[in-house]
């Protein structure tokens, strides 16, 4: 069976290829929509030069589109309008509503290429395949935790020890973490994981935040609210304010300055452990629209295998601080090797194959939103934590429809 | 009763029996025809777009989507953060707009008087209101800060506990309000300014001779001569207030905590585009907002027939 999908995959491709050898006379050039930052293009450019290098025939079009939002308006303008991109970068939540417009990938790919994808980042229907992804780590600075702490308990005892009032003014000076609740549920999301919990069934039938592992994640993150600084401030922007921190490990770059500029050292570890190991990837994918022209279908599916690349895709995260989406690229030797001299990669490498990412349910955003409400409600005091979670389950169960 | 209304009956003006009326008329319209087209385009084609929006399911994806009549309207009445929203817009605007004016009157006052670096005075006061806002917004974030910010220094200095102006529901109204009156003194201060300096001297050396103090001078003479410049502050402000947005988002990366520093614009912005794509919901609060704005000038241009005087 396995043989025999990738067989067609094989010829799809071929027939694909032979196509665009056939009208390959003239260059193509693909149009990927994306918002990296500034810090990012050169990197990107890099990749596109280094494609261009072995199909000249094929340019590469970076067009950033603003915010991620203003990304989002432009896709769904665009594919109302009919005038879409070659292919473009998209959050799992995205992609329902322009399900249709897609180009399904399945086919295009073998299962060795699809086996060797990171588990927990390939979605249903595979109308994309990962791209830009990172994973939520510990952050602590050195100087106040030597040790990073392994498991919950040890989180809880760390956060109380290292929440200190230096000056004795009854106000805390430093806090031993921070939780940023409207702007960051993921925090919560990753613990959520850990102790065996879910938002919704397996079917999206039915709402299971508030079953007892829910309920005793939710509790666990309320209890830490003493020791916490509750903002919706990036945290790194605060460097030496709390000792810990869960974030993104796309954030190495400006915790390691921020930390630098203090004077302080800043180290990541995985996540300390719940009933398991487990964590939080954020970030998008790419797919591929196809109503694009057929020459730019099939330029833009070179281009996503290229990126897949175990080179290709380490290269991208160790110039990004993102992470390599492919098992060959966590393994390749330019990965091996950055990690090796760059141990604060490490915590997010070790990550990577027990992350999970979010729902891609069309209504996540609103789902997101309310368990955004809710952890800020009961970290801050505002709501008890039975009556906070009790509207976010009936939220939530409301857009289920 | 139909005769009343036969318009087309009435004598036709003489100056349309002239062939340079139709001339000038059509040159006219020819002139106003870009702004007109641009007007129609980017401000009245959208704005009654958004009436239509508001009674259907909408999305980018499916538009116009699906007729639902007043759910939108429902959704929002019924939405605690809705009224929350408006609450803190009417705080806005209630404390805001009267304390920035007066405070511009007192500096407008000031800069009248013939101080040493008047100009630059005037110029220092104008640099708030010229640079650009998330410049600004981005510095005020910075002065705010818990941990290192200037304001709190100070306040140390001062013996007053740390306080947490963004991460606070108690605080972060406040602190938008605080930005937000400082951002706009400088602005309406030169108005003002410009209005003190056009009103006629002679009612100053009048009120001389008759004795009256500075006090007296500034609250019977002053103040209501320049009644027009604080009609046009107190409508464009008001106005402003209700459509602040800007200052909350980039101050606090989100409607603040526990939305307590949410505005009708910013509810408006989270429910079409931040994260949710609810256009029909945002719309239909769109449609309220205007609703509020329009009544509320309503009757300040009606309070305005009797307290503004123009010389």
């Amino acid at each position: 069976m396995n043989l025999r999908k990738t067989w067609i995959a094989l010829g799809l491709l071929g027939v694909l290829l032979v196509g665009f050898a056939a009208t390959a006379a003239e260059p193509v050039t693909i149009e990927f929509w994306h918002r990296f930052s500034e810090r990012h293009n050169e990197t990107l450019l890099q990749l596109s030069t280094w494609f261009t290098e072995r199909y000249p025939n094929i340019n590469v079009e970076w067009v950033y589109q603003g915010s991620y939002s203003a990304l989002q308006q432009s896709i769904n303008g665009a594919v109302v309008a009919g005038e879409v991109p070659t292919m473009t970068i998209f959050y799992e939540d995205w992609i329902p509503p322009v399900a249709d417009a897609l180009l399904p990938l399945e086919p295009y790919f073998s299962v060795e290429e699809l086996a060797d994808i990171v588990p927990g980042l390939l979605y249903k229907d595979l109308l994309t395949v990962p791209f830009n992804k990172s994973i939520m780590v510990l952050y602590y600075i050195e100087d106040y935790v030597p040790v990073p702490p392994t498991t919950w308990q040890e989180f809880y005892d760390l956060c109380v020890a290292t929440t200190v009032d230096e000056d004795g003014d009854g106000q805390i000076d430093r806090y031993g973490t921070g939780l940023r609740p409207s702007a960051n549920p993921e925090q919560f999301l990753a613990l959520l994981e850990q102790n065996n919990g879910s938002i919704l069934n397996d079917d999206w039938t039915a709402v299971t935040l508030d079953d007892p592992a829910g309920v005793e994640a939710l509790e666990f993150y309320a209890s830490l609210a003493p020791y916490a600084w509750i903002t919706s401030e990036y945290l790194n922007n605060n460097i030496g304010y709390v000792a810990m921190a869960i974030d993104t490990s796309a954030g190495f770059y400006y915790w390691e300055t921020a930390a630098e500029g203090a004077g302080l050292t800043v180290k990541a570890a995985p996540l300390p452990v719940g009933k398991k190991a487990a964590s939080f990837i954020q970030g998008t994918n790419i797919g591929i629209f196809k109503d694009a022209p057929a020459e730019e279908i099939a330029a833009g599916l070179l281009f996503l295998k290229f990126l897949l690349e175990a080179d290709n895709t380490a290269y991208w995260a160790m110039r990004t601080g993102y992470l390599p989406v492919t098992l060959s690229g966590l393994q390749s030797p330019i990965w091996t090797d950055y990690v090796a001299a760059n141990p604060i990669v490490q915590a997010s490498a070790e990550m990577m194959p027990v992350g999970i990412s979010s729902l891609s349910h069309p209504n996540y955003g609103d789902m997101r939103a309310a368990l955004g409400t809710m952890c800020e409600e009961i970290l801050l005091i505002a709501e008890t934590l039975e009556d906070a979670l009790a509207t976010a389950v009936a939220e939530i169960e409301s857009l289920l429809e | 009763m139909l005769e009343k209304l036969a318009l087309w009956r009435r004598p036709i003006p003489d100056e349309w029996r002239s062939p340079t009326f139709w001339k000038d008329t059509a040159w006219a319209y020819a002139y106003l025809a870009p702004a007109l087209i641009i007007l129609g385009v980017f401000t009245f084609y959208p704005f009654f777009q958004a009436f239509r929006l508001s009674l259907f399911k909408v999305s980018f994806t499916d538009f116009p989507g699906q007729y639902i009549g007043l759910d939108h309207f429902r959704f929002i009445f019924g939405d605690k953060y809705f009224w929350r929203a408006l609450w803190h817009t009417l705080i806005i605007v209630g404390v805001s707009v009267p304390v920035t004016i007066f405070l511009a009157l007192l500096v407008a006052n000031l800069l009248n008087k013939s101080l040493r670096f008047r100009t630059f005075a005037r110029t220092s006061f104008f640099l708030s209101y010229i640079t650009p806002m998330v410049a600004v917004i981005m510095v005020w974030r910075l002065m705010y800060n818990e941990s290192f910010g200037l304001l709190n220094y100070f306040l140390g200095l001062l013996g007053v506990h740390r306080i947490a102006w963004l991460n606070n529901p108690q605080y972060a109204l406040p602190s938008v309000i605080i930005l937000s009156v400082w951002r706009y003194i400088g602005y309406q201060a030169i108005i003002l300014l410009a209005g003190m300096q056009g009103i006629d001297q002679m009612y100053y050396e009048a009120a001389r001779i008759d004795g009256a103090s500075g006090f007296q001078v500034w609250r019977k003479i002053t103040v209501p001569l320049l009644t027009p410049q604080i009609f046009f502050l107190l409508i464009i402000s008001m106005i402003g207030s209700f459509k602040i947005f800007t200052e909350v988002y980039v101050l606090f990366n989100g409607p603040g905590p526990l939305k307590s520093a949410e505005t009708l614009v910013y509810y408006i912005m989270r429910q079409g585009f931040f994260g949710t794509q609810h256009l029909g919901r945002a719309a239909a609060a769109s449609i309220v907002l205007f609703a509020i704005i329009f009544v509320v000038t309503l009757l300040q241009m009606q309070v305005a027939k009797r307290r503004v005087h123009y010389q």
